[in-house]
């Protein structure tokens, strides 16, 4: 145990050189290094805070850009339900006017049904009725009755306007012209007269008048002029109420 | 057991003894390492730069813990004494070498290196009149004892470094004339602690020891301010 001082020189010089050695070639560079590299991540840290930070200031952007087309996406979104509101009003007041015209047709078509029917049921009536009358005037017609419709005809024909005379005498005189008389029982020789005496009166005829029964007829008389014809004959009374009737005319 | 005061060679009028071989060798070992790991420090750290940023950061933060504001400029000299200190305790362990720790001259080297590395970083970084004002805080009359306390503190840093690591090879060596070959494996085991903790109990107090210089100087200053005022 003791102290070789040559030894202990050279352990000074020896540390204090290593202590050199050591801080140039480790201690020196591996703090190099870590700084350089906290430089680095510090740095990178700093730019990925500065990429955040312009993130945030584009999601802020992109936020209020968003807001701002919400609010005018509502807005339009408003306008077109106000325009939408107000063509669905126009087309229901469309539609109700449509509608009303369809139920006024509707009811003009019930209506014009109803008379239509009510129409074919009086011409029905009538028509049944006037078959009835006819069958039931067929029975009870007789001589008597057909004399008494033959005097209203022969008093009738004074009755007639001039124009109507003249035509009448017109068409009696047109040649070729038959001039017939129909009745459903024998007319009696002194009615025949009556006639002939009438028309010469009124209408200056004196030819051939052809005398014919048709029980067809009922009762009454017919005169049969070329397109003219005179009838005072139950079965024509009952053919123009029946057709009255059907014209619409009111038969009372 | 050769002693370690045992001359290998001679340089001139220099006598070169084991102790100085085998520092040379962990200086050359060192060396080497620390070249091998600077070329290839990159950006992205591999193993062994990281392990290497490992033990430097460690060492680094361990002597920023003692002494906040001035670590920086102590780091080398302390990270460079436990690094050495641990590898010079450590080399026992191969056979045929001998632990430089485990000669007086090296550890009172390693001592007296520490005792003026005191009062060099105390003067760099305070001033000599402060640092050495310190001397006389708080009282002149305490300047014995502080030269006393700072003579004997560097004995007693050499010599129990040297007696430890001296204890543990002779202990080693007459287990292993003993008992024979496996029975010291323990007992290197526990070297192997040993050195460790030898290397940092006297790198920690060589940095206790500083950073007490500077921070007597401070203190030596704030009465100096009061005193003034």
């Amino acid at each position: 145990m003791e102290v070789d001082w040559t030894t202990f020189l050279l352990e000074i010089a020896n540390f204090i050189i290593l202590v050199w050695i050591m801080n140039r070639l480790l201690y020196n560079p591996v703090m190099n290094a870590i700084t350089t590299r906290q430089d680095s991540l510090a740095r990178t840290a700093a730019e990925a805070e500065r990429l955040r930070s312009d993130a945030a200031d584009l999601e802020n952007r992109y936020r209020s850009r968003l807001t701002e087309w919400a609010r005018e996406k509502e807005g339009l979104r408003q306008e077109m339900l106000a325009e939408l509101s107000a063509e669905r009003t126009r087309l229901e007041a469309s539609l109700l006017e449509s509608l009303e015209q369809d139920r006024d047709k509707a009811r003009t078509m019930r209506e014009q049904e109803q008379q239509d029917r009510l129409r074919e049921l009086e011409e029905a009536a009538l028509a049944q009725g006037s078959r009835f009358v006819t069958r039931l005037l067929q029975e009870v017609a007789t001589p008597e009755l057909e004399e008494r419709l033959q005097d209203l005809f022969l008093a009738s024909l004074p009755t007639l306007p001039e124009e109507r005379l003249r035509a009448i005498a017109d068409a009696l005189r047109e040649p070729g012209v038959p001039v017939r008389v129909a009745s459903a029982f024998v007319c009696p020789e002194l009615r025949r007269m009556e006639l002939r005496r009438r028309l010469a009166e009124l209408c200056g005829y004196e030819g051939r008048i052809e005398f014919d029964e048709e029980p067809a007829i009922i009762a009454g008389m017919q005169l049969r002029a070329g397109p003219w014809i005179m009838d005072a004959t139950l079965r024509g009374e009952l053919s123009f109420f029946a057709e009255a009737a059907h014209h619409g005319d009111a038969v009372v | 057991m050769e002693s370690a005061s045992h001359i290998v060679l001679h340089l001139g009028p220099l006598d070169i003894t084991r102790t100085v071989v085998t520092t040379w060798g962990i200086m050359l070992l060192m060396t080497i390492v620390s070249w091998f790991i600077r070329q290839r420090l990159g950006p992205v750290p591999n193993r062994l730069q990281a392990a290497a940023e490992g033990v430097v950061t460690a060492l680094a933060d361990a002597v920023r813990d003692v002494l906040p504001t001035h670590g920086d400029r102590v780091f080398p000299f302390v990270a460079t004494l436990w690094l050495f200190i641990g590898l010079a305790n450590l080399s026992s362990l191969i056979p045929g070498v001998h632990a430089p720790t485990g000669d007086l001259s090296a550890t009172a080297a390693l001592a007296v290196v520490t005792f003026l590395s005191v009062h060099w970083f105390g003067m760099r970084i305070d001033g000599v009149r402060l640092y050495l004002r310190h001397y006389l805080t708080p009282s002149p009359l305490l300047l014995p004892f502080h030269l006393i306390g700072e003579l004997t503190r560097t004995v007693a840093l050499g010599i129990r470094l040297f007696g430890n690591m001296m204890s543990l090879e002779m202990a080693a060596f007459l287990v292993l004339l003993v008992a024979g070959l496996l029975v010291p494996v323990p007992i290197l085991m526990l070297h192997i602690v040993e050195a460790l903790v030898q290397a940092y109990i006297f790198g920690m107090l060589a940095l206790v020891y500083i950073a007490g210089g500077i921070r007597s100087a401070d203190s030596a200053r704030v009465s100096e301010e009061r005193s003034s005022q």
